[in-house]
């Protein structure tokens, strides 16, 4: 127990389910939807290309 | 040379598509990478600034009961922790449209070997869950093993004079390596728990590849698939299980960033113990304060003040006085609404004071700290940190009211003369003319002042005299008094023990009763006053004439 001495939580944490936490991230990420739409569209773009490089060669 | 060997034409042709692909695929990448270099670094500037608000907003029981090391480390190092692991997801993202694709082509390849291939993904998910809550709870304890490293800098840095004037240099440099060195078992646990998820899924891989190449092996072998279909398959197998693993194997990581958002979500989220009822705005107040029936304690099991009365007359200053832990401090932050009082009511021209608009009515309140803070910058911005458009002429003419502004121009630069962090440029008796100064540009309604014990020269002393002079001339005054001349120039003086008003009454009044407040008054103001230091100095003289 002496390994993990003084690192007890603090009395305002609180514990999230990851539902929550994802929920709670994705407010903060949505107010940029535009370059996420451009993230999405490349993502498509470099995977797509990548998954099928192999097959083509 | 095309037209003579189609074949050499179509490798042209698929080279010079390839490239053009690779073009694309350059300029995709290079195009979402910006975006998400953006997008992230803006999220992390909106989740900071949300943790900072949040952790400005709270009451001073907060930052009594909490080292500011750690709230600094969550605001800093967690989110810089997420910012990370979105990277990392970002990179997944991509990887997770990869396997979609690769699922499609191996469906066309042969529909019996994907159908076993995807049957080993539930395993590898359910291998990934079970590290999941082992993984949370190291990388929660690595974090908090973090901002104690933090912590510690921080107090020792902040503490440096105390710990060099007791040469404990040594000590605090056991005591930083005492939680580096816990930070770093804990950090290298945390590194072990993480090592072990990649090796247990890529195992799970290898069953799985082990069972499509001998079912793959044994259908070549009845004709049920073509060979060339099979090595394919075996290719693009082997390009579908690196994602997969990717996905698996950084879940636990995935739950490190989660981890670090749930601690700066829980500073966001911690409720502050000082509660308005309402917001009132507040008009100009002429400084009567009433406690009623006040209680108030720090812990549930040590009450600091019970049933406590007080009426504070507009204009009024009053001076608390009483031993250490009497309650002097405890009044103060209850009127400047730093602390939340758990019983009775405290009542400002009237008003609740829980009722009322916080920024307002701080506004109306000019404190001055036992040891006064100034931030780094130049004296003049110091003044004006309550009112930033009071103007340079207006703090000169104002700075020339005490000592004639001698203080002042005995500074350097005069009024631009720099602070210095912590204002570790100026003397104690500058850095408390400057504080006083900056109420007196404030103007406010009630006056605070937790006076410092230090002592300062007897010419600062009787600027600092004349500084205080101004302000209670013009406000209700609370002034917990270190020093006879405060002492005798409040209105009241209000002895305290254990929370309890035991003496009330003028400077003479109080000594000729010969209570608490002479007992006091020996003990710690006797030796200010002039009588005492006339007869030390006779009796120092008639001892070195015998």
């Amino acid at each position: 127990m002496g390994f993990f001495a003084d690192l007890e939580r603090e009395d305002y944490d609180r514990t999230y389910s990851d539902l929550e936490l994802v929920r709670r991230l994705a407010t903060y990420f949505r107010r940029h939807g535009g370059k996420l739409a451009v993230t999405l569209l490349a993502t498509l773009i470099v995977a797509s290309a990548a998954a099928s490089s192999r097959v083509v060669v | 040379m095309l037209q003579e060997d189609p074949q050499s034409s179509l490798l042209y042709l698929i080279t010079l598509a390839l490239l053009g692909v690779g073009a694309v695929v350059w300029m995709a990448n290079w195009a979402r990478r910006r975006a998400i270099t953006r997008v992230i670094g803006d999220v992390i500037l909106d989740l900071r600034k949300e943790a900072f608000r949040a952790t400005a907003s709270h009451d001073m029981s907060f930052y009594d009961e909490h080292a500011s090391g750690k709230v600094v480390s969550r605001i800093t190092s967690d989110t810089q922790e997420f910012a990370q692991v979105s990277i990392l997801l970002a990179e997944l993202t991509t990887q997770m449209v990869q396997v979609i694709i690769l699922i499609i082509v191996l469906f066309q390849i042969d529909v019996r070997l994907t159908m076993i291939v995807l049957a080993m993904l539930p395993f590898l998910f359910l291998a990934s869950w079970g590290f999941r809550r082992w993984a949370r709870s190291v990388i929660r304890r690595a974090m908090r093993a973090v901002a104690n490293v933090n912590a510690s800098i921080k107090e020792a840095v902040t503490g440096i004079t105390v710990a060099k004037n007791f040469r404990q240099e040594e000590a605090i440099y056991r005591e930083f390596e005492s939680v580096n060195r816990q930070s770093y078992s804990v950090n290298i646990r945390r590194g072990f728990v993480l090592a072990l998820v990649f090796p247990t899924l890529n195992a799970l891989m290898f069953v799985g590849t082990a069972i499509v190449i001998f079912v793959g092996g044994l259908s070549a072998a009845q004709g049920a698939i073509a060979v060339g279909a099979w090595y394919l398959f075996l290719r693009s197998v082997d390009r579908f299980w690196f994602p997969v693993l990717g996905l698996s194997s950084f879940w636990s990581q995935i739950q490190g960033g989660l981890s670090a958002a749930e601690r700066v979500f829980s500073l966001i989220d911690a409720e502050s113990a000082v509660v308005q009822t309402a917001h009132l705005q507040v008009p100009k107040l002429s400084g009567e304060i009433r406690f009623t029936d006040v209680d108030f304690r720090y812990r549930p099991d040590e009450p600091v003040l019970e049933a406590f009365n007080l009426t504070i007359e507009p204009g009024e200053d009053l001076a608390l006085v009483g031993h250490t832990g009497a309650g002097k401090s405890s009044i103060v932050k209850l009127v400047t609404r730093f602390y939340e009082f758990q019983g009775g009511q405290i009542l400002v021209d009237g008003l609740d004071i829980r009722s009322l608009d916080l920024r307002d009515y701080r506004r109306q309140i000019g404190l001055v700290p036992q040891n006064p803070f100034l931030f780094s910058g130049t004296v003049l911005e110091n003044i004006r940190y309550a009112r930033p458009n009071a103007t340079e002429t207006e703090i000169g003419d104002l700075a020339h009211r005490i000592g004639s502004g001698e203080w002042m121009e005995a500074l350097p630069e005069g009024l631009q003369s720099e602070a210095g962090e912590r204002g570790k440029l100026l003397s104690m008796g500058q850095r408390q003319l400057v504080s006083l100064m900056r109420v007196l540009i404030q103007r406010p309604a009630i006056f605070v002042l937790d006076e410092a014990t230090a002592s300062v020269d007897p010419f600062t002393e009787s600027q600092i005299q004349q500084a205080l002079q101004l302000i209670l001339a013009d406000t209700t005054s609370i002034l917990i008094a270190h020093r006879l001349s405060t002492v005798r120039a409040s209105d009241r003086i209000i002895v305290l023990r254990h929370g309890s008003i035991i003496e009330e009454g003028d400077h003479e009044r109080l000594l000729s009763s010969g209570g608490h407040y002479a007992e006091l008054y020996n003990t710690y103001f006797r030796h200010q006053s002039l009588e005492y230091v006339q007869q030390s100095r006779a009796a120092a003289l008639a001892a070195s004439t015998d």
